[in-house]
C-alpha cells in the first residue's frame, strides 16, 4: 500500500532542505541577541502600526516619536547615573495585527535587547502584546496610542494619551448646554464598528443619555473608511433625530457631515475625533454644512497657541519642529507620542543605571508635569501635581466649533 | 422610500462594476480580482485632477474613465494573456498579488483617506417624500446610459456576437477563426471603461480610497454570482438588487451587518436556483 | 527501501528543524516559529479543500476564528479544559461545515468561491457586532494556557513545542488523506467529477467530507491562535488576513502537494518576520514577489522543484496506478474549474 506511489520524490526533498536551510540561517540570527544597553547607548524599541488598518493614525505617532528622539540626542542625549547616553531607537512595525505585534515585541525584548517599549496605535495589537510584557519587571511601556481599558493595570504600562473615555462625559456635558439653547430629546449615535475605544464607550454614552432623559433615536454602526452613510443616515432621520453623536475618525467623521446635510439633517453634530480642515477638504464639505459640527477633544497645538495656555509655547516649538522635519502638519496622534519620550527619557534620568526598571518606574509615578517643561500637551496635573494617576494621564478638552471655514477652539474644559 | 433609493443609487454603481466584470468574465475566463482597482484609479484620478490640476469636471470624468481602462487593458495585456495557460488558481493569485501592488502604490501616492471630487452641483431632486441629489441622479442615469449601450454593443455590432460566440463556446469560435486576443482586449477595454466611469461618477458624491478596490470587487463578484452569468440586464438588476438590500437590512435591522444581507441573499438564491436569479438553466 | 526512506527525509528534517528552533532558538525566533506553525495549520486546512478537492474555500477564516473565539469564550467563561475545548470545537465546526457545506457545495468553482466568501465575511461581521459575546472589536484578552497531562504551556518554549506539533499533525493528517482512498477519490472528483459521479461515487459526500476537514483542521488552528495570542479579536480571521493569506501561502507553495503550504508558510510568513525591511519597502517587496513566484513558479514552488528535480534525475519507470483516476505522482497544478453557464 505504501510503496504504491511515491509520496514524495525529490521535488520536496529539495523543499524540504531549503525549509531547513533557511531555519538554520535564522536560528543563528536569533542566537545572536545579546550585549546591547551598555555602553554609550540606551535602546528604545518602537512598536507602532505603520502599515494595516491602523496606518493613517500609527505614521504620525511614529514621527512624534522620531522627533523626540532626534531632538533628544541633538541635545546630548540623557544622563543617567553620571553617564551621558544616546538613545537608540529601534521601530518594527505590527501591520495592525494582533500576532505580527506580538512577535515584535518578542523581538525588541529578545533580539533587540530594547527593554523601554514605546507604542503601539491599535487596541488590538497592544491587548495581544500585554501578556508577554505584563509580568516582567524588566519592562516599561509608554503606550501612546491604544486608548483599550485595562492596560494600565499592569506594572510595566504607562499611557501618557488621552483615552475616549475622557471625553465621553464631556460630549454629553457639552449636549446638555445645547439643549439649553433649543430642546433637544432625542439623539442619534453613529459609531465606528471596529474601533475598540468608541466600541467600549457605548454602553456609557447610552447610559450617561438615559441619565439626561434623552432618547436613543438611532444607533447605528459603520466600518472605518466607510463611503457612504446613506443607510446610517436615513435611519436617523427616520428616528427623529434633533441631534446626532459621531463616533470615529476624522475622515469618516466628514463624509457625514457632508452627507447626512446634503440628505436634509441640520442638527448639531457632535463628533470627538480631532476634526482638521484637512478631513473637510479632502471630503470636500461645503463650509455651511459644517456649521453645527462641534468637536470635542484633545487640543492640537495651534489651539493651545490660540488659547494662550501655559503649554503655548512648547506646542508651537513642537508643532514647528514637526512641520520642519517632515513637512506636514503633526497629527492627531503625533503629540502624545513626542510627549511620551520626554516623560521616558525625564525617567530615565532619575534612575541610577539604564538597567534599574524600578527606579524608571518610581520616577514616572512621581513625576510632575512641571517636570518635563516641553509638554506639548495640556496635562491636568493630578494629585501633587503628577502627571499619572495609576499609569493614566488625563487630559484638558478643547471644545471646536467651525467658524470663518476652520475649527476654532473655544475653551479648555476638564 | 429614501432607504429605496438610496438603494437604487449604490446598487446602480455595483450594476456598472458588475456588469464590466460579467463582460470581461464571460469572454475571458479569468477571475479578475484586480477590477475594483479600475473604478480606485477611476475615482482618485479623477479627484486629483479636480482638485491639483483645476481641469473641468466633465473632462476630469472622462481622463478618470479612461484610466481606468488603460489600467485594465495593461493588467490584461501585461497579466492575463501571458497566463493564459497556467492553472485558474495561478491566475487568481497572480491578480490578488496585482491588487495588493496596486493599493500599495495608491496609499503612497494618495494617502489612506477617502476624498469626494468638488463640484459645483447642489440641491436635490423631490421625489415624493424622499429627495435625491442632482450628483446621484446624474450616477443612476449614467450608469443606465452605459449599461444600454454595452447591451446594445454586445447584442446589435458584428463584434459583439463575436463576443457571445467566444462566451458561449470558446473552442468553436477559435476554430471559426475569431482573433482571440484582439477580443481580450476589447472585453477588458469596454469591461474596465465601465468600472473606471462608475468611480469616476462615484467619486462625486461618495468617498473613493486607495483601499476602496476589494470591497467593490467582492460585490460585483456576487452580483454576478446571485444575478447568473446570465444577461447583462440581469447583472443590472442584480446589481440593484445587491443595493436595495443592504440599504433596507442596514437601515431597519442593523448597518454593522450590511455587508452579510447580500450575501446572505446571494447564498439563499444560490441554494434554491445554483445557476443564478436571472441564469441560463442548464449548468455547464 | 530507498523509496520509503525518501519519503520518511522530509519529515525528520520538519522534526528536526522543530526542535532545533526550540532547542536553540531565542524568545523571538521561538515566537516567529510559534505564528508560522498557525499558518502550517490554516494553510494545510486550505490544501485539503483547495489542493485536493479543488474547492477555493474563501471562508476558512471563519472556522480559523470559530476555533479561536470558541477557545476564548470556554476557557474564558466556562473554565473549561484544553481537551473539552478540543472536542467542542472540532464537533462545532465539523458539524457548521457540513451544515453549510450541503447547499454551497451544489456551486461549483468560482460560485463555490463566492459563497465560502460570503461565509467570511459573515464570521467577521458577527465578531465585530455581537458585542455580548466576543466584545466586538476590543476583543476577548486573558486566555490562559492550558496544562496538558502535566504539560505546563505557560511558557512560551514550550506553547512554541505544542503549535510546532500540532503543524507537524496537521501535515501527517493531510498526507494520511491524500494516501487514503478517500482522498484520492475527492482529487479524482476534482478532475471529473462526472466521470467519478459514472464509477459509483456520490461525489457530494466526498466533497462535504473534504471540506469538512478542511475546516476542521481550520478551526484547530483557532484553537493553538488563541492559547499562542492569549488574545482574540476579529481582525485576524477576516478574508485578508485570514482567508486570503491562506490561499496565497497554498498557491505559492503549490496545492495538492503535501509540502508546498510548509515551504510557502516559512517562506511567506516566517522569513518576511525575520528579514528587516522598512516597513513600507515590506509590502512592496511582498507583492512583487508573490506575482514572481506565481508568474515564475507556475504551479507554486513545490511542484516547480519536483520538475527541477526530475530534469537532473534520470527518469525511473512508471508508478502502477491506483484507484484514483487523477492521482499521477506529479498534481499538474490544481485546476478550479471556471463553472457557471456561458453568457446567453
Amino acid at each position: 500500500m505504501a510503496t504504491r506511489y511515491n509520496a514524495f520524490p525529490k521535488g520536496a526533498l529539495a523543499a524540504a532542505a531549503a525549509v531547513a536551510a533557511v531555519a538554520l540561517v535564522a536560528g543563528c540570527g536569533g542566537g545572536s541577541s545579546g550585549s546591547g544597553g551598555s555602553g554609550e547607548t540606551i535602546k528604545i524599541g518602537e512598536i507602532d502600526s505603520l502599515t494595516g488598518a491602523s496606518r493613517t493614525y500609527g505614521v504620525p505617532q511614529h514621527n512624534g516619536i522620531q522627533l523626540a528622539v532626534d531632538e533628544i540626542n541633538g541635545k546630548g542625549g540623557v544622563t543617567v547615573g553620571g553617564t551621558k547616553y544616546q538613545l537608540e531607537l529601534t521601530t518594527e512595525d505590527d501591520k495592525s495585527d494582533p500576532a505580527t505585534g506580538v512577535a515584535a515585541v518578542q523581538k525588541l525584548l529578545s533580539q533587540d535587547d530594547s527593554h523601554f517599549i514605546v507604542g503601539t496605535l491599535s487596541s488590538e495589537v497592544a491587548s495581544a502584546y500585554i501578556p508577554v510584557i505584563k509580568n516582567r519587571d524588566d519592562v516599561v511601556n509608554m503606550v501612546v496610542g491604544a486608548a483599550v481599558a485595562g492596560i494600565t493595570d499592569y506594572p510595566p504600562v504607562y499611557r501618557p494619551r488621552v483615552t475616549s473615555a475622557q471625553y465621553t462625559p464631556q460630549q454629553v456635558d457639552f449636549l446638555d448646554q445645547l439643549a439649553k439653547q433649543s430642546p433637544i430629546t432625542n439623539v442619534g449615535i453613529v459609531y465606528d464598528q471596529t474601533h475598540s475605544g468608541v466600541v467600549q464607550q457605548l454602553p456609557v454614552i447610552k447610559q450617561k443619555l438615559a441619565d439626561g432623559h434623552y432618547t436613543v433615536a438611532a444607533e447605528q454602526a459603520f466600518d472605518l473608511s466607510a463611503s457612504t452613510f446613506d443607510t446610517q443616515i436615513a435611519a436617523v432621520l427616520r428616528g427623529g433625530a434633533q441631534a446626532v453623536f459621531f463616533q470615529g475618525y476624522a475622515p469618516d467623521a466628514a463624509t457625514f457631515v457632508k452627507q447626512s446635510r446634503a440628505a436634509g439633517y441640520t442638527g448639531p453634530i457632535i463628533t470627538a475625533v480631532g476634526f482638521t480642515s484637512k478631513d473637510v477638504q479632502n471630503a470636500n464639505v461645503p463650509s455651511a454644512a459644517m456649521n453645527g459640527v462641534y468637536d470635542i477633544g484633545a487640543p492640537f497645538p495651534k489651539d493651545l497657541v490660540a488659547l494662550g495656555s501655559d503649554k503655548a509655547s512648547a506646542a508651537k516649538t513642537f508643532a514647528d519642529a514637526y512641520q520642519a522635519k517632515f513637512n506636514d502638519e503633526p497629527g492627531f496622534t503625533s503629540a502624545s507620542a513626542y510627549n511620551g519620550v520626554y516623560i521616558l527619557a525625564k525617567a530615565l534620568e532619575q534612575a541610577s543605571s539604564p538597567k534599574d526598571y524600578a527606579g524608571v518606574k518610581k520616577a514616572l509615578d512621581g513625576m510632575k508635569t512641571t517636570d518635563v517643561p516641553n509638554l506639548a500637551e495640556s496635562i491636568i496635573p493630578q494629585t501633587a501635581g503628577e502627571i499619572f494617576t495609576a499609569h493614566q494621564a488625563y487630559f484638558q478638552s478643547a471644545v471646536h466649533v467651525w467658524k470663518d471655514n476652520t475649527f476654532q477652539a473655544t475653551a479648555l474644559v476638564g | 422610500m429614501q432607504e429605496l433609493i438610496n438603494g437604487i443609487v449604490q446598487g446602480s454603481v455595483f450594476a456598472l462594476v458588475a456588469t464590466g466584470l460579467l463582460l470581461i468574465f464571460s469572454i475571458v475566463r479569468v477571475p479578475h480580482f484586480a477590477h475594483g482597482e479600475s473604478v480606485m484609479i477611476g475615482g482618485m484620478v479623477t479627484t486629483t485632477l479636480v482638485t491639483q490640476a483645476h481641469l473641468p469636471l466633465v473632462l476630469a470624468l472622462v481622463l478618470g474613465a479612461v484610466s481606468g481602462l488603460v489600467l485594465g487593458l495593461l493588467m490584461c495585456a501585461g497579466l492575463y494573456w501571458p497566463l493564459r495557460h497556467y492553472p485558474e488558481v495561478s491566475v487568481l493569485a497572480a491578480s490578488l498579488a496585482v491588487v495588493l501592488l496596486i493599493e500599495t502604490v495608491a496609499t503612497l501616492i494618495w494617502g489612506a483617506d477617502p476624498r469626494v471630487t468638488p463640484t459645483d452641483l447642489s440641491g436635490a431632486l423631490p421625489l415624493a417624500s424622499a429627495q435625491v441629489q442632482w450628483d446621484r441622479v446624474i450616477l443612476v442615469a449614467a450608469a443606465l446610459v452605459f449599461v444600454t449601450a454595452t447591451w446594445a454593443y454586445v447584442h446589435h455590432t458584428p463584434r459583439g456576437r463575436a463576443m457571445r460566440a467566444m462566451a458561449l463556446n470558446r473552442t468553436a469560435a477559435l476554430l471559426m477563426g475569431i482573433p482571440v486576443r484582439r477580443y481580450w482586449l476589447i472585453a477588458f477595454a469596454i469591461g474596465s471603461g465601465l468600472a473606471g466611469a462608475a468611480g469616476a461618477l462615484y467619486s462625486l458624491s461618495f468617498g473613493v480610497s486607495a483601499t476602496m478596490g476589494s470591497q467593490i470587487t467582492l460585490n460585483a463578484f456576487i452580483v454576478i454570482v446571485f444575478a447568473g452569468v446570465g444577461s447583462i440586464f440581469g447583472a443590472f438588476g442584480g446589481g440593484l438588487l445587491l443595493g436595495i438590500v443592504q440599504s433596507f437590512g442596514g437601515s431597519y435591522i442593523s448597518a454593522g451587518y450590511q455587508e452579510m444581507f447580500g450575501f446572505v441573499v446571494m447564498v439563499v438564491i444560490l441554494i434554491v436556483k445554483p445557476q443564478g436569479l436571472f441564469g441560463a438553466a442548464k449548468t455547464a | 527501501m530507498l523509496p520509503r526512506l525518501r519519503s520518511a527525509l522530509p519529515w525528520v528534517l520538519f522534526a528536526a528543524v522543530i526542535v532545533l528552533v526550540g532547542a536553540t532558538g531565542g524568545p523571538f525566533l521561538m515566537t516567529v516559529g510559534m505564528v508560522t506553525a498557525l499558518s502550517i495549520i490554516l494553510s494545510s486546512g486550505m490544501n485539503v479543500a483547495m489542493g485536493y478537492g479543488g474547492l477555493l474555500n474563501l471562508g476558512i477564516g471563519a472556522f480559523y476564528g470559530l476555533g479561536a473565539y470558541g477557545t476564548a469564550i470556554l476557557s474564558l467563561h466556562f473554565q473549561a479544559s484544553f481537551w473539552v475545548i478540543l472536542v467542542a470545537v472540532v464537533v462545532v465546526a465539523a458539524v457548521t461545515a457540513v451544515v453549510l457545506g450541503l447547499p454551497i457545495l451544489r456551486t461549483r468553482g468560482l460560485y463555490f468561491a463566492i459563497a465560502t466568501l460570503a461565509i467570511g465575511v459573515i464570521g467577521t461581521d458577527v465578531a465585530n457586532n455581537w458585542v455580548e459575546v466576543t466584545q466586538g472589536p476590543i476583543g476577548l484578552a486573558g486566555i490562559e494556557r492550558p496544562d496538558l497531562l502535566g504539560w505546563d504551556l505557560s511558557d512560551l518554549q514550550p506553547m512554541y513545542f505544542f503549535a510546532a506539533v500540532v503543524a507537524f499533525l496537521a501535515v501527517g493528517v493531510v498526507a494520511f488523506f491524500a494516501r487514503s482512498r478517500y482522498g484520492q477519490v475527492l482529487v479524482a472528483v476534482r478532475e471529473d467529477e462526472q466521470l467519478a459521479q459514472s464509477f459509483g461515487y456520490r461525489t457530494l459526500a466526498f466533497k462535504v467530507g473534504g471540506f469538512a476537514l478542511s475546516s476542521v483542521i481550520a478551526a484547530v488552528a483557532g484553537i493553538v491562535y488563541a492559547y499562542a495570542i492569549q488574545y482574540v479579536s476579529p481582525t485576524p480571521f477576516s478574508f485578508l488576513t485570514g482567508s486570503f493569506q491562506a490561499f496565497v501561502v497554498v498557491a505559492v507553495g503549490g496545492g495538492g502537494t503535501v509540502w508546498g503550504p510548509v515551504v510557502a508558510a516559512v517562506l511567506l510568513v516566517g522569513v518576511p518576520d525575520l528579514l528587516d525591511f522598512s516597513p513600507t519597502t515590506n509590502q512592496f517587496i511582498y507583492a512583487v514577489a508573490l506575482l514572481v513566484v506565481v508568474v515564475a513558479l507556475r504551479g507554486g514552488v513545490v511542484p516547480a522543484l519536483r520538475r527541477l528535480a526530475r530534469r537532473a534525475a534520470p527518469p525511473r519507470p512508471p508508478v502502477a496506478a491506483g484507484t484514483g483516476q487523477g492521482r499521477s505522482r506529479e498534481v499538474p497544478g490544481q485546476r478550479v474549474p471556471a463553472g457557471g453557464p456561458p453568457t446567453a
